[in-house]
């Protein structure tokens, strides 16, 4: 079934739309759960928490591509799910690994402030990323995005694992100066 | 913002940025669903059961043997990864032979009826035989393959297989079902393994699985059951895990494939591959007479490509001889060792060509009904070697949906992935001279995942090839095309 079918279905009510979404993208969400929880289970249950959210969210939300909706809804889903494995100190993948990499870009905020910055960030990330030359950029997406492990991402790239730590360390460091310039952070 | 808001804002990047950063091989990152409650006993089971494996055993790979069933079952997480790679988990019991001595001991007569009932079991081949070799016959050189190593490779897929799949294997290798292969299979392994001094004669199979995945136990079990086939777990892009396949073939094939075994690398997006060699060496049972092409004779060969003058062997067989006439070719046996090993040789009729009768060849017509007399036979002296990709082979030969991202379904190892049968090498040698025949073959099937990127390759030009040199302008400055080299 096409996406646009799909997506139609979710505007009908029709609950044959979580269904087809897993059978349309249905490997896809299992690689990016998968990847960031390293666990069967709680990907499956991350896919089911993305699908309830499809089902909650369209409409009135009209994605142009539910395979990126989809993605993104999956890895919110797999996200929370790793905080919660994080916090009850349970497997969590490279969760941990990658916050506590991400520090490097962190910075004390107050609640209301918080929502300029993000946007700010967002911003600064878009055009740093737009950026950098393709496979800089991948690699990055590779780790903060997919959670992919250094290993993972050496093989994937056909680097050395330690050429991998090094790059994504300039990357962040590359990045921190450039929301430190446009003040973002201090 | 902290660290947690940044890694939800990092979500929100170009969707195009994504895309290009898509994991391409899927190692770490296969995740297997299964039901949850499977899940739950399994997922403690893998963990486990796999580092234990290996710590209670000998050290080292290679060095480990366990039942099949102590494989993780459903549902492995990445992070269950073994702390092991291109380890041998199980191998095969080596069964005992007696050996031939002098021809007169009751223990090796009976061990070779045994193995010869066991044969009756085997289903004839000859419509899978002639479909395959019609298709390699059709790149106009020789052509020479092993159709039991093709046969098992084949099976041992088939086993993996489920649905449509699987019946397109199983109607390929010209069975009903699978439990007619699986009988065919097993008969198999069990007459034409054995090395009792006078031949050596080996059929052996392996199954190499991706570490990061949880394989169906009992498709393993049974593969290792019927088929005797070593188990192999490791992670594909490692290049100790594809040595570890290269050394097994290289021993499979007593190492007269050493080059082509050489060029082989495991596909990083491999699953799961299977691996079949078969090996024959033993001396003609009465020796032959070598004319060295020196010698007054020279006698010619009449190729395809002209006339080349090779040595020949020459033997006259007085009453015992055996032979067949078919309706446009001649056909004629001879005895390698003494366990009732034959070669048989084909010569089509004047102005019939050789792919016209072996399209056509019924192979257990011509064993069942062949007669004796007296046989003089000549052939040349002899050491052809091939190695092919069989994708396009077994395409044209009845595979499709195995072949397809979309269709395929390996459901009897691994349930949902999307995986295809991307990989199908085969390459053989046979060496015949006055003295004896020695031939080996294998046969390399790899199931693997669909690369998101086309960003590598590896290019042998080991064959006929062309090559175009370009100006800057883009113009074909010089071009070649590479049929020989000398």
């Amino acid at each position: 079934m096409k996406e646009s079918e799909i997506i139609e279905l979710y505007g009908a009510r029709d609950e044959r739309a979580i269904a087809e979404t897993r059978a349309a993208v249905g490997p896809l969400l299992r690689r990016i759960a998968g990847g960031i929880l390293r666990d069967s289970r709680d990907a499956e249950e991350a896919i089911q928490d993305a699908c309830l959210a499809a089902w909650d969210s369209i409409p009135p939300a009209e994605p142009k591509s539910l395979a990126s909706y989809m993605v993104k809804l999956t890895r919110n889903a797999a996200i929370d799910r790793a905080r919660e494995n994080s916090r009850m100190k349970r497997g969590a993948g490279e969760y941990p690994a990658v916050l506590d990499e991400l520090s490097d870009l962190a910075s004390p905020s107050d609640t209301e402030r918080e929502a300029v910055e993000r946007v700010a960030f967002r911003g600064a990330l878009s055009e740093f990323l737009a950026g950098l030359p393709k496979r800089s950029r991948m690699v990055f997406v590779k780790r903060y995005w997919y959670f992919m492990s250094e290993r993972e991402i050496s093989r994937d790239m056909l680097m050395t694992v330690s050429a991998v730590k090094s790059l994504l360390s300039r990357l962040r460091r590359q990045f921190r100066e450039v929301l430190e310039k446009e003040e973002i952070i201090e | 913002m902290n660290n947690d808001k940044i890694i939800e804002t990092i979500g929100d990047i170009d969707p195009e940025f994504i895309k290009e950063a898509r994991p391409k091989s899927r190692s770490g990152l296969a995740v297997r669903m299964a039901s949850l409650a499977a899940a739950l006993i399994l997922l403690a089971g893998a963990c486990i059961a796999l580092p234990k494996l290996i710590s209670g055993k000998s050290p080292g790979p290679g060095q480990v043997e366990a039942s099949a069933s102590d494989l993780p079952n459903d549902s492995v997480p990445a992070t269950a990864t073994p702390e092991f790679e291109g380890c041998l988990v199980r191998e095969p019991e080596k069964r005992a032979c007696v050996s031939y001595g002098d021809g007169d001991d009751p223990e090796w007569a009976a061990a070779l009826s045994a193995r010869k009932e066991a044969g009756e079991a085997v289903a004839p081949m000859d419509g899978f035989m002639n479909k395959v070799t019609t298709e390699l016959m059709k790149s106009g050189d020789n052509a020479v393959w092993s159709p039991a190593s093709v046969y098992l490779a084949l099976a041992m897929l088939a086993e993996c297989a489920g649905g449509d799949t699987q019946s397109e294997i199983v109607a390929l290798l010209g069975a009903n079902d699978m439990e007619a292969v699986r009988r065919s299979a097993k008969a198999l392994l069990e007459a034409d393994n054995y090395d009792d001094g006078s031949v050596k004669s080996s059929l052996a199979d392996s199954l190499w699985l991706r570490n990061s995945f949880g394989f169906d136990t009992e498709t393993v079990e049974r593969l290792a059951e019927i088929y005797g086939a070593s188990i192999y777990w490791g992670d594909p892009a490692d290049e100790e895990y594809g040595k570890a396949r290269r050394d097994w073939l290289d021993r499979s094939a007593n190492g007269l494939l050493e080059e082509p075994v050489n060029g082989l690398e495991m596909d990083p997006t491999m699953l799961m591959g299977v691996c079949s060699a078969a090996e024959i060496t033993g001396g003609w049972e009465a020796s032959y007479k070598r004319i060295h092409q020196n010698s007054y004779n020279h006698m010619a060969f009449f190729g395809v490509n002209g006339k080349t003058y090779p040595d020949f062997i020459i033997k006259e067989t007085i009453e015992t001889g055996e032979f067949y006439y078919g309706e446009n070719f001649r056909a004629a046996f001879d005895n390698i060792g003494k366990a009732g090993n034959k070669i048989l040789f084909i010569s089509p009729d004047q102005g019939v060509s050789l792919e016209t009768v072996l399209s056509e060849l019924e192979l257990s017509k011509i064993i069942a009904n062949k007669s004796t007399g007296t046989l003089k036979l000549t052939a040349p002296v002899l050491d052809i070697e091939a190695d092919n990709d069989m994708i396009p082979v077994l395409r044209a030969a009845g595979l499709d949906d195995c072949l397809s991202f979309e269709r395929a379904d390996f459901s009897g190892l691994a349930k949902g992935e999307e995986v295809a049968l991307t990989e199908f090498r085969h390459a053989a040698r046979v060496i015949m001279d006055e003295n004896g025949v020695s031939a080996a073959a294998y046969s390399n099937g790899g199931v693997g995942y669909l690369a998101y990127y086309q960003d590598s390759m590896t290019l042998r030009l080991d064959h006929p090839y062309a090559f175009i040199i370009l100006g800057v302008s883009g113009a074909p400055l010089m071009m070649g095309v590479v049929k020989n080299v000398n």
